[in-house]
């Protein structure tokens, strides 16, 4: 009997949103997220009976969706021509702004900004999945799609003053989980 | 309803998660400052509130769109009812 048990019918529910936000902090495209998360799952029902359940569920899912995403970049590096060499030198005109030119790379300059909010993304995600299920799914609806308390209410059938002591709890959970590294 | 400007503690904190989601009346923000200035546990509270907030904008954090989840649950559930696993 393995440790941890694997239970497909919940992925979605448990995971879609983990699994998407950590695609598309590294492919940046939605769509291509949402067909590597489909092939991420569908590997998975493949290779269940392989589960031994020594990491968890979301752990086994997210070193299948590794793989898929560095296949993904395999694939589309062998489609494009080989190293491109950028040298904006203009013949005609030698005595340009040379040294200007070389001074900073524009495509550059967001580089680290990229790896550090893929970093936080992560974080988010990683305190997202301690909290218990149903209050993470309301906090997620409230802060992250910014759905209105009346909607969130009607959907889950409570009050205001319910969804505000769930949204508080929430928030205190997520700033002590978060406050070592990011706070 | 009533409009009082020194609220306590409890009040205070979920004055400040309504301001996080701008949905705090201009009364209930005048008390939260109010108390603030007197209250050190709350001052400290709220400045990581907000900066929790400012965190999970700067992440650009993104849920899967409803649809497409109820399409992937749709593949899962035929998949599985084929019972190859």
């Amino acid at each position: 009997m393995p440790s941890k048990q694997i239970d497909p019918t919940q992925w979605v529910k448990r995971y879609s949103d983990y699994l998407f936000n950590y695609t598309i902090t590294r492919v940046s495209d939605r769509e291509v997220a949402q067909d590597l998360i489909s092939e991420t799952f569908l590997a998975g029902l493949k290779s269940m009976k392989n589960f031994q359940g020594k990491a968890s569920e979301r752990t086994w899912l997210i070193a299948i969706l590794k793989r898929k995403i560095i296949d993904h970049y395999r694939k589309i590096n062998s489609k494009k021509g080989k190293a491109e060499v950028r040298i904006n030198y203009r013949e005609d005109d030698g005595e340009g702004d040379w040294m200007e030119e070389r001074v900073a790379d524009p495509f550059d300059k967001t580089a680290e900004d990229v790896i550090e909010n893929t970093e936080l993304g992560d974080a988010i995600y990683n305190c997202l999945n301690k909290l218990p299920e149903r209050q993470a799914e309301i906090f997620k609806l409230k802060t992250i799609d910014g759905q209105e308390t009346e909607t969130i209410c009607n959907a889950y059938n409570i009050t205001a003053s319910n969804l505000w002591v769930i949204i508080h709890r929430a928030r205190t959970a997520m700033v002590e989980c978060m406050e070592k590294n990011w706070l | 309803m009533s409009f009082k400007i020194f609220i306590n503690c409890e009040k205070a904190g979920l004055v400040c998660d309504k301001v996080q989601y701008e949905e705090s009346s201009l009364i209930e923000k005048i008390g939260l400052n109010i108390h603030v200035v007197f209250c050190g546990p709350c001052k400290e509270h709220a400045k990581k509130n907000v900066k929790l907030t400012e965190l999970l904008k700067q992440a650009k954090i993104q849920n899967m769109p409803e649809d497409k989840k109820e399409a992937l649950q749709q593949l899962i559930n035929e998949e599985l009812s084929k019972g190859n696993f």
